[in-house]
């Protein structure tokens, strides 16, 4: 008879279910993703509903229920920071504490409630910055491996280091509240104008346009970093511990302007603080890595929480850092804390063993529900849209090549949606990086957000380092890694072009075509990998195959299938919408294609009321 | 414990059940009201009572559209309650409780220092419980964990917040926000 263990993390940012048969991972998916709400904090019902329906089980069925984090260590860290900050911090005390009369502290009830009288298992509780260290050390393909885990803060610990082997990992050091580099990038995040917690990649971006001019400002007067990585950060800087806004009037003053207002122009300043902030991110990754590579003599690294999505750092951390592989859990946020609390449960408070595949546990992240051909063919027809059945897969991705390489848009929706922030080819958007206005056209016209950002390439594995300055056969399938693109693919620039690199505006910067994949080169050359594999992508893979021997070219735009503000599409329904509202060309569900030109007028959807539906983000 | 806020989407009977508290509400102050008044007798202010009650609760089938405003105002009314107390109840607490802690505490986090310190991993039998401890227990949730927790992590002065705590949950959190916007979910 199997064992099932489910994990949970919820209440804070993006709550997530995973669910792990006998050890092994069966389902795992974010809540928002069911509900539309981006990031939904709430209990993930639906998350945990679509867990049991993958397993073919009833709540009846589980033998242990896993949180992500020890709800009463974290209070203890509230009534720290309030009895600390009293009578100031009182609006977010106000704001906090019901959420913690009604659910936090009576976790048990909230989780037995939830899963109806039929579960009888044991309820357990992980250790925060533990569920990320499992997160990231469990799935790995590392016998044995050094951990890393950087985030704003869960209980107490803002970063953890330790040593995972076999079916045991050890955490040996920590740093506490208030030091966090996930806050410290979060302040800046803020301060520059994007929406805390989810800006933070925006701010990533942003950093190439820059020059690090405030760099030794910060380090001067910010935050102190020491030789092994830990830092401190001078509070005084910061108002988060009294819950007003995450920076203060000091901090304002030394960077000479209050924080810029969301949605208004983004100025050189604001490039040279992202940049500068990159920079003092990467020192301390660097640090902090040098460090545990110390400690644990590991010449593998793996790395969890939300830091660890800074793909910029990743990429300098494997060029320039001591290890010589690092592998970075793909729902390296909170979602990922579901997965790695399970998996705790399992191996360490179980003692069961661990088996290591060589290809990583994690199933290229392809965790979530996928939908069958029959059931989209019945929605389609029900609602009237005009869809052409090609079950023959050959003749699939030969037409939906040819639609790419006509510079044409392509919502793609196959198989097991993606586990994590990122698409990665289930639940994706693609187009031809080729083109010259496919940023632009992609941006303005499906994504509806700010144009200073390049999109993301998916190139074929076997071809990556003729395209980017990686190793031969890198595998890189999380999109967790920034590399440049070869030199050879590089384009000289005009002087007129040259001279628009320097314009205020970023849509001009953007706009200049500064290699042979315009759509996916960054203004300094970078992009933010993902290789495709015929093991773990399938389809996908024979697409691309097909692309590249009509093209020539291995690489696809690969972004995700949602527009600003909404989660990513998880049913045929939401794709069809999305695609509707949006200028995409052709949808592709499994063997179903649309093309837009063919769909009824009264099909269409306003784009206006679309978007509305979405807080920007 | 009964919560302040209704169901933001009532089906049938939640409004069936809303317009017969109103109604007998309503019977009881009219009632009431002619007893002070002098109009009637207690018994006569009784009859009265029920009549109206019956007449408001009968009157409610020919009304859904005032009904459904009624209970929607009725329900905006609560929420602005609710809140009230919610600030009220929690201002009280941190104002006294959290103030008098933090001026015999001495500085709180500012001033906690910042290398990596040692710590180790959970133990596996700490798995059960909630907070820190390695008693081997599970938890069962409710006053029970709250208190083993207060106790054995020192701090058995937030046992002052369980009026509190309590006050919260019957205000009931459906609607309200966890997190300032601009802020970093830290709680």
């Amino acid at each position: 008879m199997s064992t099932y263990v489910l994990g949970i993390s919820a209440f804070y940012h993006d709550s997530a279910a995973a669910l792990l048969r006998d050890g092994e991972i069966v389902a795992a998916a974010q809540e928002e993703r069911f509900t539309r709400k981006k990031q939904d904090p709430d209990f993930p019902a639906r998350a945990v509903e679509y867990c049991l329906e993958a397993a073919g089980i009833g709540p009846e069925e589980l033998d242990v229920v896993a949180f992500y984090e020890k709800p009463f260590v974290k209070f203890e860290r509230l009534l720290d920071t309030f009895s600390g900050n009293a009578p100031s911090g009182f609006p977010m005390f106000r704001e906090a504490l019901p959420e913690w009369a009604e659910r936090k502290l009576d976790l048990p009830r909230v989780i037995r409630t939830a899963l109806g009288d039929a579960f009888r298992g044991r309820i357990v509780f992980a250790e925060h910055h533990e569920s990320h260290a499992a997160s990231a050390f469990f799935p790995s393909p590392y016998e044995e491996a050094a951990i890393l885990t950087l985030d704003a803060v869960g209980e107490w610990s803002t970063s953890a280091i330790g040593h995972g082997r076999g079916s045991r990992l050890e955490l040996t050091e920590e740093q506490r509240f208030p030091h966090s580099l996930g806050m410290l990038y979060s302040a800046f995040t803020y301060y520059t104008g994007f929406k805390v917690n989810s800006g933070e990649y925006k701010l990533m971006g942003l950093a190439p346009y820059g020059r690090p001019l405030y760099r030794d400002k910060i380090l001067e007067n910010v935050v102190e970093i020491g030789d092994d990585g830990a830092l401190r950060l001078d509070m005084s800087y910061f108002s988060y511990l009294e819950g007003v806004a995450m920076t203060s009037e000091r901090f304002h003053d030394l960077f000479g302007a209050p924080p810029r207002p969301p949605e208004s122009a983004i100025g050189q300043k604001e490039m040279d603080l992202a940049s500068s902030i990159q920079a003092v991110c990467e020192e301390v990754v660097l640090k902090a890595a040098d460090h545990v590579q110390r400690l644990t003599g590991s010449k593998r690294l793996v790395m969890a929480g939300g830091v660890a999505l800074n793909c910029v750092a990743n990429g300098r951390l494997l060029r320039e850092g001591p290890f010589d592989e690092i592998w970075v859990q793909p729902a390296a946020g909170d979602a990922g804390g579901a997965l790695g609390a399970a998996l705790l449960a399992w191996h360490h408070m179980m003692g069961e063993p661990r088996e290591v595949s060589p290809q990583d546990a994690q199933g290229g992240s392809f965790l979530g529900p996928a939908y069958d051909n029959e059931s989209i063919g019945l929605f389609l027809d029900a609602i009237g849209a005009r869809h052409h059945r090609m079950d023959d897969e050959s003749e699939l991705v030969d037409r939906v090549a040819e639609i790419l390489d006509s510079d044409k848009v392509v919502g793609w929706f196959q198989g097991r949606m993606e586990y994590g922030p990122r698409s990665l080819g289930a639940r994706s958007i693609i187009g031809d990086p080729r083109s010259p206005e496919m940023q632009r056209t992609m941006n303005l016209k499906i994504k509806y957000r700010e144009s200073f950002r390049p999109f993301a390439p998916c190139v074929l594995r076997e071809h990556v380092s003729e395209v980017f300055c990686t190793e031969p056969d890198q595998d890189w399938p999380y999109m967790l890694f920034v590399a440049d693109v070869q030199e050879s693919l590089h384009r000289s620039l005009t002087d007129e072009e040259r001279s628009r690199m320097e314009d205020p505006d970023l849509r001009v910067r953007v706009s200049v075509p500064r290699s042979t994949l315009p759509a996916i080169t960054h203004v300094d050359y970078s992009a933010r990998v993902q290789t495709v594999d015929r093991e773990r992508h399938g389809r996908f893979h024979r697409l691309m195959e097909r692309f590249h021997e009509r093209t020539g070219c291995p690489v696809v735009v690969n972004t995700s299938f949602n527009i600003r503000g909404e989660p990513i599409v998880c049913t045929p329904d939401d794709a069809f919408r999305c695609f509707m509202a949006t200028d995409m060309d052709c949808l592709v569900l499994e063997n179903h294609v649309l093309l837009k030109e063919e769909q009824p007028e009264g099909l269409i959807v306003d784009g206006e009321a679309y978007r509305s539906q979405f807080a920007l983000d | 414990m009964i919560n302040v806020n209704l169901p933001q989407q009532p089906d049938r009977e939640a409004l069936l059940a809303f317009w017969a508290s109103a109604s007998l509400l309503i019977g009881l102050v009219l009632g009431v009201v002619a007893l002070l008044a002098g109009v009637t007798s207690s018994a006569g202010s009784l009859l009265l009572a029920m009549g109206a009650a019956g007449i408001a609760f009968l009157a409610r089938r020919s009304r859904e559209r005032a009904l459904d405003q009624a209970y929607k105002r009725w329900n905006k009314a609560a929420g602005a309650y609710a809140d009230w107390a919610r600030r009220t109840v929690t201002g009280i607490w941190y104002w006294t409780v959290f103030t008098a802690v933090g001026l015999t505490d001495g500085g709180g986090l500012k001033q906690v220092d910042s290398p990596w310190r040692s710590r180790g991993t959970l133990p596996d039998r700490a798995y059960g419980d909630p907070g820190g401890s390695t008693t081997g227990r599970d938890a069962v949730g409710g006053i029970r964990d709250f208190t083993g927790w207060a106790v054995r992590s020192g701090r058995a002065w937030t046992l002052f917040l369980l009026p509190m705590l309590a006050i919260l949950r019957a205000l009931d959190t459906r609607g309200s926000k966890s997190s300032a916007p601009d802020i970093y979910t830290l709680y």
